[in-house]
């Protein structure tokens, strides 16, 4: 790891953030509508990528319980609640396992 | 929403990402040293890159393929700042300035809050990164745990899990996130090549269909 490498990733990483936030000209109504669609689908995908890798195959239980008990309670869209049944799911199930 | 209103609402989130920085700045500072990790906790402010990273060092990638993970994990950052850029209304410097704290979790407590979305972003964005900078030094520091480090795994989908029921507004939007969620574990098995692009991909294939209105 060198530092011309870790500046080329913050730049990257700022310019990512800030091309469409910033720079980039409102989208089109039907693209806008299209990308409204996506950020709850691209977590998701975040999501299965904790409990599902291709190095490391299906994650611990505990991790699974932890997503189970997440999952559980998140009709009532609420991020504390997914949070803390999700870590008790995990204490749970790492104590039993 | 009052700016104590929104510390309470970020600060478990904050909690959960110091964890992650504290795990990042053990793992991070045996790797690659100390002024590096603490310099990309700073500078890049991504957990998501920045284990990718580290994951990548370990294998023994290049600069190039680095590079190119970077752009696929931060291809998101284009449909996050998309869709928020119409609901945030100051000039653009201001926008410049807010884009350094689009992160996953400031995204989703802003699109979440009916006005002031700005504030939200802003005050949680830097509560979230207040929480990476002492994470990353107490883990540097060797304020590392078993225990945090078993946590910190749970937190990841736990946390995104979080982020899709908070964002997900309707039964239409909860089906297309649940297809995302099936589609990546698919192509994860299927593709493994492309899976640092498969969150973008799934949710732009499951986005596509629908309504015009």
């Amino acid at each position: 790891m060198s530092w011309e490498l870790l500046i080329g990733l913050a730049v990257l990483t700022y310019v990512s953030r800030a091309a469409a936030l910033t720079f980039l000209p409102a989208m089109p109504p039907p693209i806008g509508r299209v990308l409204d669609r996506m950020p709850p689908a691209l977590f998701a995908g975040l999501a299965m990528q904790g409990i599902l890798s291709p190095a490391s195959g299906l994650a611990p239980l505990p991790v699974l319980v932890a997503a189970t008990a997440a999952l559980l309670v998140a009709p009532r869209r609420s991020l504390l609640l997914c949070l803390i049944f999700g870590l008790l799911g995990f204490g749970v199930a790492s104590l039993l396992s | 929403m009052s700016t104590w209103g929104i510390l309470v609402a970020a600060a478990p989130v904050a909690a959960a990402i110091a964890a992650f920085g504290m795990v990042f700045g053990a793992a991070a500072s045996a790797l690659i040293g100390v002024p590096l990790t603490v310099a990309m906790s700073l500078l890049v402010f991504s957990g998501t890159l920045q284990f990718a990273v580290l994951g990548l060092l370990g294998a023994g990638a290049g600069p190039v393929a680095i590079m190119l993970t970077a752009v696929a994990l931060n291809a998101r950052h284009l449909v996050l700042g998309a869709v928020l850029r119409p609901r945030i209304d100051v000039s653009t410097p201001k926008r410049a300035g807010l884009a350094f704290f689009l992160i996953d979790e400031s995204f989703g407590l802003a699109l979440a809050a009916r006005e002031g979305v700005a504030r939200v972003l802003s005050t949680s964005g830097a509560l979230c990164y207040g929480a990476w900078q002492v994470g990353t030094v107490l883990g540097v520091l060797g304020a590392r745990s078993v225990a945090v480090e078993s946590v910190a795994t749970a937190v990841f989908p736990v946390l995104f899990i979080g982020l899709a029921a908070l964002t997900a507004r309707d039964t239409e939007s909860v089906i297309r996130t649940v297809a995302a969620g099936v589609l990546v574990a698919a192509l994860t098995l299927t593709v493994p090549a492309a899976y640092a692009f498969l969150p973008i991909l799934a949710a732009l294939v499951v986005a596509l269909p629908g309504r015009r209105h």
